[in-house]
């Protein structure tokens, strides 16, 4: 049975409208860093995504920024409502991942309406697509910043779906960082490139909200799959005009092409996912486009990394934090939940678990630093049970009070990092090599209970009755609800 | 006179003046195509009337030099193989 969802990038505009949570800007908005600073001033007041229906240059195109920089919009986009509670999304999110997966479904082109508009070869130009400059000073024009890249292994025939950013370098050329330990990037360093064999390649931009969440996570099945399963019903996919990858058929822009073996070419700096510009311009993977089609009146859309929080903090802070706690409790850790702040750019792991035995800290940090999905996170800090890992005030409490500098923090040198951290020397940033850090704030198992210190709290301070008879009288008392 | 900006890979004090080099310059003309980006080969100079065309360097994370450049684009350079045109 299907779940509640957007079947496209317009419904999802709609709902975001009747929700409180767009605002349409008709006046006319300059791509060339207006359009920037209006989703980054957003990102940064968490506000509502701006939908912009006059781009300067561009007439009959139309832009939607932030998307799902907020809990909010990440409740809506799952059939929730707006205000739930991050646990509770997070269930959410767990159950309808949690099924079996479904397989997509294909349609045919004049079902798609992101055949609308069909470029190819020699028509193809990538400035006729109002690509942002994003940020002052960025390398290029980000066309792609909220969208997915399809690839397909070519043994397998296993799709990926990611997001790789990719920038304008001219009108038939994008240039973008693929990571070697990236799900592409692996594809495309061990098999396409040894092959010298340019591994075709479609970006999918303005999809449904469900398609680019899946995009964002890691998925152990195939993201068509994986959003089908999000979805309760198969995604409806359109086969590309240059190759046989399959695209969300409601998708807003596709742009379809090769990236090409054993050529880089220069990209960046962007605004990264750390809120810094922490790569300087490098060579990167070239993407050569060969065709473009669109709906009509098409949606560009625009994430804009930068300090917290944007969709790629809140996504994948939210999905990985999720994994982890799915891989914890596969081992049997005793704990209460697993939170990755997004103001950490998914860097922080905040684990809520019984203090069930001597070393169960160390152990949490080895497994989630060991896992698969090592390399993106730093810091793990451990609390006990009784601190809400959603709230950050009792987190700053428990790490400020119970983490002892002498033997509560444990640095893990020589590990895998990413060449993105900003507090990297440029030397590990070019290898890709790391330190991580766990924080211990668990009381020590060998000390007595005449020795532990009691929390002082509403909640901890007076018996139950007492708890009760003021919760009772709260408004009489003549506070508020 | 075309303006157009380039990223220094290091120091502006590194970058070989008034010899043929090849670097990334990005068209600022006003329009659909700003920002274009090219592969040229290019003499440039920091004296900002020396050459044709103005340059805007900025450093590699991009942040602006200061002061104008300037640049003769001596040919552009297509990377992309013949094969993969």
């Amino acid at each position: 049975m299907a779940n509640k969802y957007y079947k496209d990038n317009r419904e999802f505009i709609k709902g975001l409208d009747e929700a409180g949570l767009l605002v349409t800007v008709e006046q006319e908005v300059d791509w060339d860093l207006e359009m920037g600073a209006v989703v980054r001033r957003v990102c940064e007041m968490k506000g509502p995504a701006p939908y912009f229906r006059n781009i300067k240059d561009y007439p009959g195109f139309e832009a939607l920024g932030a998307p799902l920089a907020t809990h909010s919009k990440l409740a809506l986009a799952l059939g929730l409502a707006p205000d739930t509670p991050i646990p509770d999304i997070g269930r959410s999110y767990t159950e309808r991942t949690g099924g079996t997966p479904i397989d997509p479904v294909e349609v045919s082109r004049a079902s798609a309406p992101c055949k609308q508009n069909v470029i190819l070869g020699d028509d193809v130009d990538l400035f006729d697509l109002p690509g942002p400059m994003v940020h002052d000073g960025d390398g290029g024009r980000y066309l792609a910043t909220w969208h997915m890249v399809v690839s397909r292994e070519p043994d397998s025939g296993d799709i990926n779906w990611g997001m790789y950013r990719q920038m304008v370098f001219d009108e038939k050329t994008m240039v973008g960082p693929v990571l070697p330990f990236s799900d592409m990037g692996k594809m495309f360093y061990n098999k396409y490139v040894p092959r010298n064999q340019p591994m075709p390649f479609a970006t999918v931009i303005g999809m449904d909200p469900l398609s680019g969440i899946a995009a964002c996570a890691p998925s152990p099945i195939p993201e068509d799959q994986f959003t089908g399963m999000m979805m309760g019903e198969p995604v409806e996919l359109v086969k590309c005009e240059t190759s046989d990858l399959m695209v969300p058929a409601h998708a807003e822009i596709v742009i379809e092409g090769e990236v090409l073996p054993g050529i880089n070419m220069l990209e960046a700096p962007f605004g990264e996912y750390t809120g810094y510009r922490t790569s300087p311009r490098e060579p990167r993977a070239v993407y050569r486009v060969k065709a473009i089609t669109y709906r009509d009146r098409p949606i560009l859309a625009v994430s804009n990394m930068g300090i917290p929080t944007d969709e790629g903090q809140l996504l994948r802070s939210f999905s990985l934090g999720l994994e982890m706690e799915k891989l914890l409790r596969s081992q049997g850790i005793p704990i209460t939940g697993v939170y990755m702040l997004p103001e950490s750019t998914h860097h922080l792991v905040v684990v809520g678990t019984r203090p069930a035995y001597a070393g169960i800290a160390s152990q949490i940090a080895q497994l989630v630093f060991g896992s698969k999905l090592g390399p993106w996170f730093h810091q793990v800090m451990v609390v006990d049970n009784t601190t809400d890992i959603y709230n950050v005030n009792e987190v700053i409490h428990a790490f400020s009070t119970r983490c002892d500098p002498a033997n509560g923090i444990h640095i893990y040198r020589n590990s895998a990092g990413t060449p993105l951290n900003p507090y990297s020397s440029p030397a590990d940033r070019k290898v890709g090599r790391g330190s991580k850090v766990l924080f211990d704030c668990l009381f020590p198992l060998d000390w007595s209970r005449a020795d532990t210190p009691i929390l002082v709290s509403f909640a901890t301070a007076y018996p139950k009755e007492v708890q009760e008879r003021v919760l009772e009288q709260w408004s009489n008392y003549g506070f508020g609800e | 006179m075309i303006e157009y900006d380039t990223f220094f890979m290091g120091e502006p004090s590194d970058v070989l003046q008034d010899e043929v080099t090849e670097i990334v310059i990005r068209d600022l003309t006003p329009g659909r195509h700003k920002y274009r980006c090219a592969y040229a080969e290019v003499r440039l100079s920091s004296d900002a009337d020396k050459y044709p065309h103005r340059l805007w360097p900025r450093l590699g994370r991009g942040q602006w030099v200061g002061e104008a450049w300037s640049v003769e684009v001596v040919r552009e350079v297509n990377k992309i193989p013949e094969a993969w045109r």
